[in-house]
């Protein structure tokens, strides 16, 4: 029998609606229940039997932050099903827009979630009324980001320009001259977000578990690799023999294992699986000790922060090889197939896996990072948690919310359905 | 979370009203609110009571985006019998679930903010008429008025299967700027000749079951007895 029992009904400043029991008996956690109480949304189920044109519409509906990311990894899975051609410059246009969009759900993050915690703030709207400078910067970053995402896909959140084969407008040099543009202006910025959120004091709970992202062998790949874990490494294809989908009876997310342990997707995981940051990322990082792998959790926030300033140059490299965009009809070779398509959204990997049979989908699986991070939470809050038994409710519901938000973790997003099969 | 893309404006908006309740961006939450924005449908009772409770706490309610106004996406699902929804549970799920509907299915409804995602311009326009006491009403025109103002040419004339002639404005046509058809994010406005614009699709050559799926997509529930009808026909 657990002797306290300590619940937050809803954990405030993340994506979606998530609650969180904790049992301590005998100076020990019994039990952490991270539990998810959104309503399933069946997007699995309603996207079978569309055509292969609708479904990215579809799934970049699954939320409201990684739209571009959910976009991305439906056009791929589509793309390579149906051999549909793609050509390299319409693919580093969507690496650019996954850029953006990965610096503003960053930004998001840390501003308005992450750092209210680190300052002994309500909310960015306190934080707001001793600095307004820093608020106005976080929007700026926001903004700058958007507007880059928007340069090329129409609009920032469900941009409407992404189609199999490439996109649906012309994309001008004029426009890819402003992102390179806009992207320059910000990166001070991004510097200085950096050198704020490398300083703050994380918890310096540490834990070890399988890391997984996308791999290269030379860089932090976004948009294309093979999956990499700290002790595995396989194709996209290959994804179902490794990890492996569940249920817990609490929750209607679905969680994940990789070859039976838990394991963390994300920017730090990106970071622990693939040690190419650029040397001005690096340094900066390594100015206030912090130095990749870790098994820091909090340093998840670190590794965002060290994540912009990365591929913000990644960004200016690649809009140099990058030239204008005139659209073109591309159908798929056939209409019967299978494809998986696995790229990085913000919160870690992502994977949309589809069967056609005569252009309609038959079979979907869409796996989101934070359905991949939910049993590491889980268990990451545990171990945490056990080396402050002795603290009061309020110690214990503060740091364990500082554990769950640096996940980021998009409610959301993993219960787009639970599948129990 | 479109809420905080407002940016900068948010500081400005900020001097006229206070938030009080704002689970995603605030830790102490408050009720009751003057205006209560509501993003999202219910999908289980729990939200259904959440919503009736919002409806209590608040003033003015406002359905913010498709799922809220139309039903959205999630509403597809209502083109599935229960049973090939709950297969996916290998038919024990959780809970039973419950249909996607527009806000105004459980509670009065003061302003809807139209399209995945709504528009900014549209939300800064509400906001400003509530704050001077105008009357924000919304637009009972087609997307086609804003596309050929900002001249685009027809996706229709491209032999392109667009919902742009039946569907709400005030998007400023951005997808059609863009090269998509429009696929009705904002649901119909209210004189839309629905099944005039049917007929012109099917004259074009469109299938019966492609201008379903198409009507299906974001309205649904707007769309569903006129669709039908056209199974009938």
């Amino acid at each position: 029998m657990a002797e306290r029992r300590i619940r937050i009904g809803e954990i405030t400043k993340i994506e979606g609606h998530a609650n969180l029991t904790v049992e301590i008996g005998d100076h020990e956690v019994k039990r952490v229940i991270f539990g998810v109480h959104e309503g399933s949304r069946y997007f699995e189920a309603f996207m079978k039997n569309r055509p292969y044109y609708y479904l990215h519409e579809l799934s970049g509906r699954i939320c409201g932050i990684c739209t571009v990311a959910h976009e991305i990894a439906s056009i791929k899975a589509v793309e390579r099903a149906l051999g549909i051609d793609v050509p390299d410059n319409a693919r580093r246009i969507r690496e650019l827009m996954l850029i953006s969009s990965h610096i503003q759900s960053h930004v998001l993050h840390l501003y308005f979630l992450a750092l209210p915690d680190y300052v002994n703030a309500e909310s960015i709207i306190e934080i707001a009324k001793n600095n307004r400078e820093l608020v106005k910067k976080a929007f700026r970053i926001k903004e700058a980001t958007n507007y880059m995402t928007a340069l090329l896909g129409g609009r920032a959140v469900q941009p409407c320009t992404l189609v199999p084969g490439g996109f649906t407008k012309r994309i001008t040099s004029t426009e890819l001259e402003n992102y390179k543009k806009k992207m320059k202006e910000l990166y001070p910025l991004l510097v200085e977000t950096a050198d704020l959120f490398l300083q703050l004091e994380y918890p310096e709970f540490e834990r070890d578990c399988e890391y997984v992202a996308l791999w290269d062998g030379k860089s932090v790949p976004l948009y294309d690799g093979k999956i990499k874990s700290t002790h595995h490494i396989f194709s996209e294809e290959e994804y179902e023999e490794h990890l492996k989908e569940y249920v817990v009876e609490y929750s209607s997310a679905k969680r994940s294992l990789i070859d039976g342990q838990d394991y963390m997707v994300g920017a730090l995981a990106r970071l622990n699986i693939n040690p190419y940051l650029k040397d001005e990322a690096k340094e900066l990082a390594e100015k206030y000790g912090i130095k990749f792998p870790s098994r820091k959790v909090a340093w998840i926030n670190a590794a965002q922060a060290v994540e912009n300033v990365h591929y913000a140059l990644e960004a200016l490299e690649l809009a140099d090889e990058v030239e204008e965009y005139e659209p073109r009809k591309s159908p798929p070779k056939n209409l019967d197939g299978d494809g998986v398509g696995a790229i990085e959204a913000p919160r870690g990997l992502l994977i949309h896996h589809y069967s056609f049979k005569n252009g309609k989908a038959k079979k979907i699986n869409i796996i989101t990072p934070t359905a991949m991070n939910t049993e590491n939470i889980e268990r990451s809050l545990k171990d945490h948690l056990s080396n402050l038994v002795d603290e009061s409710d309020e110690v214990i519901k503060m740091e364990a919310e500082k554990i769950i938000r640096a996940y980021d973790p998009c409610i959301s997003c993993s219960v787009h359905v639970v599948r129990t099969r | 979370m479109e809420f905080l893309n407002l940016e900068a404006q948010i500081l400005d908006l900020l001097k006229y009203l206070g938030i009080k309740n704002f689970r995603l961006a605030k830790e102490i939450n408050e009720m009751p609110v003057d205006i209560a924005f509501v993003e999202g449908t219910p999908t289980n009772r729990e939200e259904i009571i959440k919503l009736l409770k919002i409806r209590k706490g608040s003033h003015i309610l406002v359905a913010l985006g498709s799922c809220a106004s139309t039903g959205g996406v999630p509403a597809l699902v209502n083109t599935l019998r229960k049973r090939e929804a709950m297969d996916v549970y290998d038919g024990e799920p959780p809970e039973i679930p419950i249909d996607p509907k527009p806000l105004d299915y459980y509670v009065d409804v003061d302003y809807r903010l139209y399209g995945c995602p709504f528009s900014k311009d549209e939300l800064i326009e509400l906001i400003t008429d509530i704050i001077i006491g105008k009357n924000y009403r919304d637009k009972e025109y087609s997307v086609c008025v804003e596309c050929s103002l900002r001249e685009n040419g027809c996706l229709l004339e491209q032999g392109l299967l667009c919902l742009g002639p039946i569907t709400r404005g005030g998007c400023n046509a951005l997808c059609t700027a863009n090269g998509k058809p429009c696929l009705g994010c904002r649901g119909p406005y209210e004189d839309a000749n629905i099944k005039a614009h049917i007929k012109v699709l099917l004259d074009m050559g469109f299938s019966k079951e492609e201008v379903m799926e198409a009507l299906s997509l974001f309205s649904y529930e707007k769309f569903k007895e006129v669709i039908a009808w056209l199974k009938e026909e």
